[in-house]
């Protein structure tokens, strides 16, 4: 079984900078992993660290049923494709395909054979006797798959290997490693920082942040059901809209959300979707809105919707994405957790109400001008709720 | 053809400066000084060539030196002559002598230099630290601080090949270039070899000394070129005509009179041929080897 | 092939990914979990434990050769100097004490020679950098042939100094007949007289340092070539817009720029200046009178010639203090300077 399992991984530098502080997860055999997060949030360092190229300070890999903590890179049977491509220099294509198994010692015609199919399988064929300054950005990344599929490893690990590419190529490229994962079901680690790329590609998708996976789910699941404020505002383009708001029950079984100077009436049914509610206390929560939440209804009541002004609209031919300001104070994930801290929580909400830029995504796309007034309508049973801790409430 | 448009009225437009294109004479008069400045530096080099061909009576012989005239091989033959027995030394023993020590010192050095500052560069073991001081620390020792009492130590293996080679070998200086390099070689490339199985040993030989060409080049030229002339060391070290090195023997051959002129040229000329050659062959990398070595500094 | 692995073959991808009831959530946990302990894991990592094997062989030749041939003789000569050796002699060594320095220091002659070092220095040191600069300002332009001057100008410094000694001890010969007492006579029309250059105590330095700017000059003037072909070029476009001319542009542009190179080059060419050995051998022996001796030339002759170990150690233990006191100038030097910019 060529599974991958971390049991509270940790990773400490020399400097005492506590990089991961524990990792748990289980990689199941033949799944398409996906790591992906801000930069400097840890994914790399823990694909380096199952890789081998970085020492793991604290609790246990295993690859397969095996602890491998100790074990050399090649010991570990993986392998890797770098972001830069690490193709080396003065070896043809074919010998850095081949590299990996001329260090196994493997006989020269089983070389030849490995190397042939693979590169047949790439398109790569033609260029085997090039060298990679010959190459074009594609065709160099290519070859570091080839590389990697020649080893016939326990476990892929790839470290951001599209980032180089220009955004046609990389669509391309996506599909086809995709593709190329399912035919040859081999376990893989993808290390990125593009989340469309995440979501297109990832069996599950682990959302890491400051060296602790927030949330590990397939993509559907960290759309429709983020875990917390963070992984909501990151899953999914254009960005939530989070906001600060105040819950306030009524008499008859529904709520109200504060929303700038008017309040969103929930109720009583919509607020059963979220039996977590009842361990929340009325006051300060955090609201998030995803941009097709907004209709444009420029006919209906409005005490029943928003009226806003356009400040950019984005015609994109299918859809209109309209951004406008909105009365309400923004919310991100650092400073949910911060304001859980300050006293006189309704104070502070009010006084510091500050306007925020939402973006609301109307499809049908209308035609709207920068500077027209826009009537939206919220759908509020397609809202996210998060508590002071920036959790879920579910 | 666009007529260009007049700038706005308020901005005003500079005269365009005069290209920094000389004219012709200064161009010439630049040539000029080069010229003379090129035959001070090439004079002597000339005198010595053109010297080597001609009569000893006539090398001698004020600015007439210079003129080739009864120009043959004989000094050059006479060389060969003259170095005829074991008490005066054979020529091709003293060219054999240089060569076998500088080919020892360049190639042990290359190999013996390169590891070491490998394994400072790129691999983690106790003690790299305290080495790699080390080793910065040695650069500042010329090796005239040591001359002295390696030859009270080594006083007993005087007239050997190996006394001149073997302390010759490592260098601080070419561990520092080589080490310098290798730091600056992308590291990812050296993670990938290691993914890929390559332990230090195979990684070196098979990724990062093919990626090093340059700095093996200067190392090459610049050991090449200091151990072909060195001088000190023999003086002390070499007093029998079997083991003498060419620049040493060349002294002791200006010190015997008759002073031979013509055959003492032509003894320099074929001393410093294979230094030209490489020089001249491989201009660029002497220069750069040379350039980089100061840039280092 | 390891389990679960499927072949290249082009079969069609299954469609199902894994259905999400199989995948497992993972929420992070805020709580804090005590670190697994397990004895296998406190071995160092594999990767460490060759990397150490591997190193110290790679590293064991340099650093045995350097340790045997290079400390060990340093340390040695230290040793040495405090006592009396002679060579050859069947006595051992004695202990000296300080007298090998209480006596170099009362010797005429060692001052001499270290004064005739300080000379050279502060002759060749400004007259050879002087020189490499303005021939590498020279060369920096872009003229056609000028990577045929610079072989030129380079060449004298593939010949070994041992040679061009040789050389040049026919250029100096003293009758009308050497090169150079030829050439003055005829641009002088016959005024200046033949000179005995090697052999007049207050020419034979002279004689000694133009021949030694000869064959070093081109060492440094591609040092700093290089250094100036490291300046920007639009620093020189900013000041021309600024009018500056062409003496303002080298002050201000080009000297700066240089600055760490020609610190360099100053203090290579200054040790090199203490080293001097090759030339005085051959040329002079150190004559006439001690006015060419140098320190090193002392040190191989205590050594070598008046079979006095001690003294020729004592005196490259003084030489090497006086290496090591311009290293560390320099290098307080160039660390203010990064300090400043």
């Amino acid at each position: 079984m060529a599974s991958i399992t971390y049991q509270k991984m940790r990773k400490v530098y020399d400097d005492g900078t506590e990089a991961i502080p524990g990792m748990d997860l289980e990689v199941k055999d033949g799944e398409f992993m996906v790591f992906v997060g801000p930069s400097g949030c840890g994914k790399s360092t823990a694909l380096r660290m199952t890789a081998g190229l970085e020492d793991i300070s604290g609790g246990r890999l295993l690859i397969g049923d095996q602890v491998v903590n100790n074990k050399s890179p090649q010991e570990r049977d993986i392998a890797m494709v770098f972001q830069d491509y690490a193709l080396y220099p003065h070896m043809t294509v074919g010998q850095n395909m081949g590299f990996a198994l001329k260090m196994m010692r493997i006989p020269k015609a089983e070389i030849r054979k490995r190397v042939e199919e693979a590169a047949d399988r790439l398109s790569l064929t033609a260029l085997l006797d090039r060298k990679p300054k010959n190459l074009s950005g594609g065709q160099r990344q290519r070859v570091a798959m080839g590389r990697a599929i020649v080893r016939q490893p326990q476990a892929f690990l790839m470290d951001e290997p599209l980032s180089n590419l220009d955004a046609k190529l990389r669509v391309q490229m996506r599909a086809e490693i995709d593709a190329l994962q399912h035919q040859l079901g081999v376990t893989t680690l993808y290390v990125t920082h593009d989340q469309t790329e995440a979501m297109t590609m990832g069996d599950r998708v682990a959302v890491m942040k400051n060296g602790r996976i927030q949330q590990c789910a397939a993509p559907q699941a960290l759309y429709d059901e983020p875990a917390n404020v963070f992984v909501a505002g990151f899953i999914g383009s254009p960005k939530m809209n989070l906001f600060h708001s105040i819950l306030r029950r009524g008499t008859d079984g529904g709520a109200t959300l504060q929303f700038g100077p008017k309040e969103l009436d929930i109720s009583a049914d919509t607020l059963a979707r979220w039996p977590g509610l009842v361990d929340v206390p009325d006051g300060p929560i955090t609201v998030g809105l995803r941009p097709e939440s907004f209709r444009y209804t420029p006919d209906a009541d409005p005490e029943q919707s928003l009226d806003v002004q356009a400040s950019v609209v984005e015609m994109l031919g299918n859809e209109t994405l309209v951004h406008f300001v909105a009365p309400v104070e923004q919310a991100s994930d650092a400073d949910v957790r911060d304001r859980a801290q300050a006293s006189d929580e309704e104070e502070s909400i009010l006084a510091g109400a500050g306007k925020t830029v939402m973006v609301s995504r109307l499809v049908p796309p209308v035609r709207l001008s920068e500077g027209d007034p826009v009537r939206l309508t919220l759908d509020t049973t397609r809202l996210y709720l998060f508590d002071q801790q920036g959790d879920a409430i579910r | 053809m666009n007529t260009p448009t007049k700038p706005a009225p308020g901005l005003t437009v500079d005269e365009p400066q005069p290209r920094k294109g000389k004219s012709p004479l200064r161009k010439a008069g630049t040539y000029l000084v080069m010229i003379v400045i090129t035959l001070l530096f090439v004079a002597p080099i000339l005198y010595m060539v053109i010297g080597s061909f001609k009569p000893s009576d006539k090398v001698l012989n004020g600015l007439a030196g210079f003129i080739p005239e009864d120009l043959s091989l004989d000094n050059y033959t006479g060389v060969f002559d003259r170095f005829n027995s074991p008490a005066t030394g054979y020529f091709y023993n003293f060219y054999l002598t240089s060569f076998i020590v500088s080919v020892v010192v360049v190639l042990g050095g290359l190999v013996v230099n390169s590891m070491a500052a490998y394994a400072l560069a790129r691999l983690r073991w106790r003690g790299r630290n305290g080495v790699l001081l080390a080793v910065i620390l040695l650069v500042i020792v010329p090796f005239e601080a040591i001359a002295v009492p390696l030859f009270y130590l080594l006083n007993d293996y005087r007239n050997t090949y190996y006394v001149q080679f073997t302390p010759f070998i490592a260098q601080a200086f070419s561990v520092y270039l080589f080490y310098t390099f290798f730091v600056g070689l992308p590291k990812q490339l050296e993670e990938a070899a290691r993914v890929d199985g390559a332990g230090p040993w195979r990684t070196f030989f098979y990724i990062v000394v093919p990626m090093s060409k340059p700095v093996f080049a200067s190392v090459t030229i610049l050991t090449f070129l200091s151990s072909w002339g060195a001088f000190l060391w023999p003086v002390m070290m070499i007093d029998q005509p079997a083991f003498r090195p060419l620049p040493l023997e060349i002294s002791v051959f200006l010190g015997q009179p008759p002073t031979d002129w013509g055959q003492i040229f032509a003894f320099g000329v074929m001393l410093v041929l294979p230094l030209l050659v490489v020089f001249l062959v491989f201009q660029r990398w002497f220069i750069q080897s040379v350039a980089s070595s100061g840039l280092k500094g | 092939m390891p389990r679960g692995w499927r072949g290249l073959k082009n079969t069609p991808p299954p469609m199902v990914r894994f259905p999400s009831h199989e995948l497992e959530e993972v929420r992070v946990s805020t709580v804090s979990v005590p670190p697994v302990v397990d004895p296998t894991l406190d071995e160092p990592p594999a990767t460490k434990r060759r990397d150490t094997k591997a190193a110290l062989i790679m590293v064991a030749p340099a650093v045995i050769l350097l340790l045997a041939f290079v400390v060990v003789p340093l340390i040695a000569a230290g040793w040495l100097s405090l006592h009396n050796v002679r060579l050859n002699s069947g006595r051992p060594a004695t202990w000296f004490g300080l007298q090998n320095y209480t006596r170099l220091l009362t010797d005429p002659e060692f001052y001499r020679g270290l004064a005739n070092n300080f000379i050279f220095a502060i002759i060749v040191v400004p007259v050879q950098t002087g020189l490499a600069l303005g021939l590498a300002l020279l060369l920096n332009r872009p003229l056609r042939g000028m990577s045929a001057f610079r072989t030129f100008f380079f060449m004298p410094v593939v010949f070994p100094m041992a040679l061009v000694a040789v050389i040049w001890r026919l250029i100096y010969s003293r009758d009308t007949l050497g090169m150079l007492n030829a050439f003055l006579d005829w641009i002088s029309f016959g005024h200046l007289g033949p000179y005995d250059w090697l052999g007049n105590a207050a020419t034979a330095m002279l004689a000694i340092i133009i021949m030694s700017i000869w064959q070093g000059v081109g060492f440094q003037m591609i040092i700093l070539l290089a250094g100036l072909q490291g300046i920007s070029p639009s620093l020189y476009e900013a000041a021309s817009i600024d009018k500056a001319n062409r003496w303002q542009q080298f002050r201000n542009v080009t000297l700066p720029g240089l600055r760490t190179t020609l610190i360099f080059v100053v203090m290579v060419t200054t040790i090199f200046s203490f080293r001097l050995f090759d030339q005085v051998w051959i040329l002079t022996q150190g004559g006439p009178n001690d006015a060419t001796t140098t320190v090193m030339f002392q040190a191989v002759t205590a050594a070598f010639s008046e079979n006095n170990v001690g003294k020729g150690a004592a005196i490259t233990v003084v030489f090497f203090v006086i290496v090591l006191l311009i290293t560390l100038i320099q290098r307080r030097i160039l660390r203010e300077e990064r300090e400043v910019s």
